[in-house]
């Protein structure tokens, strides 16, 4: 499990995060949901350690995330960050490859490029595995990015005998087409029933109702409600938080959308 | 780059051609430089003096005292000048970086006009002290000074600013050019135009006594550069990413600064300033064979050793019985390449 | 400069030459191959008449300018050893900054025989510096006529000092570097010239070349003043402008000259002369001894 404990923020006078509390456990799809500036990403970095913690704690199973060394974290957490720009000519494979040496003195080379083509074929590249990377358009661009961060967990599932690893993914959908939006929380779901958590910053309401089993709804730092997707996404929650008054739609099928009213 | 739809057999063909390419021509480059000169030597008695025990002839000393420590010496600077380019180009993730940028330049030129200017008088015992090796030791004692005061300045918090080193290299660069300017004001014309010839750089009248600290400390270096290789093509990806990968971002970082310091210090107290070789090297290479650090950085190695030698080999020959400063050679192809470069990707852009 | 004459070389190679010049001798006569680094050392290896052995001069030899078609080695203080070295030459003549001392040192590790002229390369050590030529050329005969030819010009200026009763403050100016004047303090090739020809070094108490500002230079009131050119050139005019001179006696007494600096400071054979030349400005009162002809300055051929 990994979670936040009373956590707090402070850049200054500005207050990040909030004495906030989230858990993500093994196996659970969880999204952090909010408007902008909310604090999604900056909880979502308090839990992959990359931010420090003004006041409370971060901890990934049991243990501070700060006490342990980088090279530790690697093979409990993956994490997609939102840029995905490359300012060198790598091949896609070679950037899908770079996660390898994570476990490069676990396995063989013959399983690491295996896991590696695994990877790319869970995201949909395999066939760009060629290509230079900064020949792609942004969606491909990020399908790859994922695919390494897949590739970085693939590895740890292996093997029986180590903690299931998180997977962190902030906002990853930006410039995927309307397939791959789904595709991506497809893929997240299927390592989860692996074992994987994962903890994603999402801004689209029906693609969070639609694939998570828990969420958290953040405004200006602070947890205004956690739970069920139907337990947060109420409409006069979403209005209080977003400004907009929304409908969550289930329809027999098809995954949940939401529907906006017109006017005021 | 090329838009060829496989790019990765393009890049392997260059790959599997270049490196032995490489290796024959440094090979042929070498027996050349040890057969060409001044003085002429037939090549089958470079093979005879090179095998056999006559020490005694002038042309085995003209081969053993001269020439043959000038081509090690060529190629280990021009090694040790473009991986450290290939370094600085990946830590600052920029293909245009080069090795001067964090100041090992002009630390280095403070240390050797310190010596040039003042060395009849403030420093007298010191050139005293240190006789032939006064210069290198200045120039290299300036550089790890400069370089020590900007670290210094980016380390800070448990990170290491790239941009502060910038920022420190370009703040530091002003001091010590307004330092420089002052020596020069008080100098000597003697003294201007030893000064003026440091700064065209120089390989010729090296020892092996003399070379030896100096090919050391730029062995060292860039084996351990080399060794930085993989964590480097993590560190292209971002500092985020490379840090969740388990690379300890701020440590590479400050090895790379340390070893293209000690690498970079150890080139220019030798021989003065050679430019454009950290840069060009690299550049080119990474063109061709892709910026994965593990080919880049090997080919750096030799492809810079070879560039260097063939430059200098230009440089000892082409005015005989003078000599052209070697950093005039350099600069003559830098820049013209530079400026062909930028073109280049100005057309890309648009 | 910590470098020693190469004594046993120095007689190995006398010995040689001697042997050579024994008549009837059935070898082959080697004719010696000689570089020379410095102005000064040209011009006496010309002055001696043995400009055949020369294969090689560096860049400050200009005079005579037949010097300068000889093969260039380049700067004097940037040698490069194996350039040096590709003339195939026998002995390497170099005025004391000959360098670098690195290089030097590469050459000193082949055969060459070296000699770097450390100890003489004043205004007193000319006739010496023209001796140690004479005899490693083995030109002995013209060396000594150079040499008396040399004496006879020194006497001739000392005729001229004695008969100097107060010398005159003279200020030698070099150039200008960025507005400022480059003067010659103590130390100096220019300041041991001044006293030869019975001046007084008005910036004497500085040391070394140095730049003089406006405030510096208007105490010093030189009564002459002296500065490089070639012959005929007259830029006295932008010096005697500058506001630290202005004001100054030379300029009133219109005594600013324009002297030939390679003759006047090369300290080679035709230094005395340039000096007795420059004595003459700085006393137009006196005179030459009896039987005394300046030929100054020399037919440059340019």
């Amino acid at each position: 499990m990994i979670e936040l404990k009373n956590a707090s923020i402070q850049f200054g006078r500005y207050t990040a995060l909030n004495n906030c509390n989230i858990q993500v456990n093994r196996g659970e799809v969880v999204t952090l949901l909010g408007p902008n500036g909310a604090g999604k990403s900056t909880a979502l970095k308090a839990l992959s350690g990359d931010i420090a913690l003004s006041e409370g704690c971060a901890q990934i199973n049991g243990t501070d995330v700060s006490s342990y060394s980088d090279k530790e974290l690697a093979s409990l957490r993956a994490v997609m960050t939102q840029s995905y720009e490359l300012m060198f000519d790598f091949l896609v494979k070679e950037v899908v490859e770079m996660a390898s040496f994570v476990h490069a003195e676990a396995f063989s080379k013959k399983q690491l490029i295996d896991f590696s083509e695994q990877a790319m074929t869970m995201t949909d590249v395999y066939e760009l595995k060629d290509k230079n990377f900064n020949s792609l358009s942004g969606g491909q661009k990020q399908r790859v990015q994922l695919a390494r961060v897949i590739n970085q967990i693939l590895p740890i599932l292996d093997d029986e005998h180590a903690p299931r690893p998180y997977l962190f993914i902030d906002e990853p959908t930006s410039s995927l087409d309307l397939y791959h939006q789904y595709e991506v929380m497809r893929i997240a779901t299927k390592l989860a029933e692996k074992g994987v958590g994962v903890i994603a910053v999402l801004h689209d309401l029906a693609l969070a109702a639609s694939f998570s089993d828990r969420l958290y709804l953040l405004s200006q730092g602070n947890i205004v409600a956690s739970g069920s997707s139907e337990e947060v996404l109420k409409q006069q929650q979403v209005f209080e938080t977003y400004g907009v008054r929304a409908h969550l739609q289930h329809q027999g099928g098809f995954y949940p959308s939401i529907q906006i009213a017109k006017g005021n | 780059m090329l838009a060829l739809n496989n790019q990765a057999l393009a890049r392997e063909k260059s790959r599997q051609i270049l490196f032995p390419l490489l290796v024959a021509l440094s090979v042929v480059v070498l027996f050349a430089s040890a057969t060409i000169g001044g003085v002429s030597i037939d090549f089958s008695d470079v093979l005879a003096l090179l095998v056999g025990n006559n020490t005694d002839n002038m042309e085995s000393v003209i081969l053993w005292e001269i020439r043959i420590p000038r081509l090690v010496l060529a190629f280990v600077v021009g090694a040790g000048l473009s991986v450290s380019g290939a370094a600085m180009q990946a830590i600052f993730r920029n293909p245009l970086a080069d090795p001067g940028l964090i100041g090992v330049s002009s630390g280095a030129v403070l240390g050797a006009i310190l010596v040039i200017v003042l060395g009849n008088t403030v420093l007298s015992g010191f050139v005293a002290q240190f006789g032939l090796y006064a210069l290198p030791v200045g120039a290299f004692l300036g550089c790890a000074l400069v370089c020590l005061f900007i670290y210094r300045l980016s380390s800070g918090q448990g990170t290491f600013s790239v941009i502060s080193i910038l920022l420190a290299g370009i703040a530091v660069n002003a001091i010590v050019a307004s330092i420089t300017g002052f020596l020069t004001y008080i100098s000597s014309d003697q003294e201007l135009r030893d000064m003026t010839f440091w700064n065209m750089g120089s390989l010729s009248g090296n020892s092996w006594s003399l070379m030896t600290p100096s090919l050391i400390v730029i062995v060292i270096s860039s084996v351990a550069m080399l060794r930085l290789a993989t964590p480097l093509n993590l560190y292209l990806l971002g500092e985020s990413q490379a840090k969740h990968l388990g690379i300890s971002v701020t440590t590479l970082k400050k090895q790379v600064f340390m070893f293209t310091a000690l690498a970079v210090g150890a080139s220019v107290a030798i021989c003065g300033m050679i430019g454009f070789v950290g840069f060009i090297v690299p550049h080119l290479l990474r063109m061709v064979i892709g910026p994965d650090h593990r080919f880049l950085m090997p080919g750096c190695i030799i492809f810079g050793g070879l560039l260097l030698s063939v430059a200098d080999l230009v440089a000892r020959t082409i005015v005989l019985p003078s000599e052209l400063p070697i950093g005039l050679v350099t600069s003559a192809i830098g820049g013209p390449f530079f400026l062909a470069v930028l073109l280049k990707s100005y057309k890309t852009l648009r | 400069m910590f470098f020693t004459t190469f004594a046993r070389q120095k007689f190995a190679l006398l010995g040689a030459l001697m042997c050579f010049s024994f008549p009837g001798h059935s070898e082959e006569v080697k004719p010696l191959r000689v570089v020379a680094a410095g102005g000064s050392i040209t011009e006496i290896i010309y002055a001696l008449g043995q400009e055949d052995t020369l294969v090689g001069v560096d860049s400050t030899s200009v005079y005579p300018s037949l010097a300068q078609e000889k093969p260039q080695i380049g700067y004097v203080r940037q040698l490069s050893p194996e350039g040096v070295l590709s003339l195939s030459p026998d002995l390497l003549i170099g005025e004391s900054d000959a360098g670098p001392d690195k290089v030097i040192q590469q050459l000193a590790e082949t055969e060459l025989h070296i000699e770097l002229i450390s100890d003489h390369d004043n205004f007193a050590g000319i006739e010496q510096k023209i001796q140690l030529i004479a005899d490693l050329l083995g030109a002995n005969d013209a060396g000594n006529a150079l040499v008396d030819e040399v004496k006879e010009d020194k006497a001739a200026l000392n005729h001229i000092l004695n008969q100097v009763e107060e010398p005159p403050t003279v200020l030698f100016v070099l150039s200008l570097r960025g507005g400022s004047p480059i003067v010659s303090g103590s130390g100096t090739s220019a300041h041991d010239v001044i006293t030869a020809a019975g001046g007084s070094n008005a910036a004497g108490e500085l040391e070394g070349w140095k730049p003089l500002s406006t405030e510096a230079a208007v105490p010093l009131n030189p009564d002459v003043i002296i500065t490089m050119g070639r012959a005929g050139q007259h830029n006295t005019d932008n010096l005697a402008e500058l506001p630290h001179f202005r004001f100054s006696n030379a300029v009133k007494n219109n005594r600013v000259y324009v002297v030939n600096g390679s003759f006047l400071l090369g300290m080679g054979p035709t230094t005395p002369k340039a000096v007795i030349d420059l004595a003459t400005k700085l006393h137009p009162q006196a005179s030459f001894p009896r039987q005394y002809d300046l030929f100054y300055p020399p037919q440059t051929g340019e």
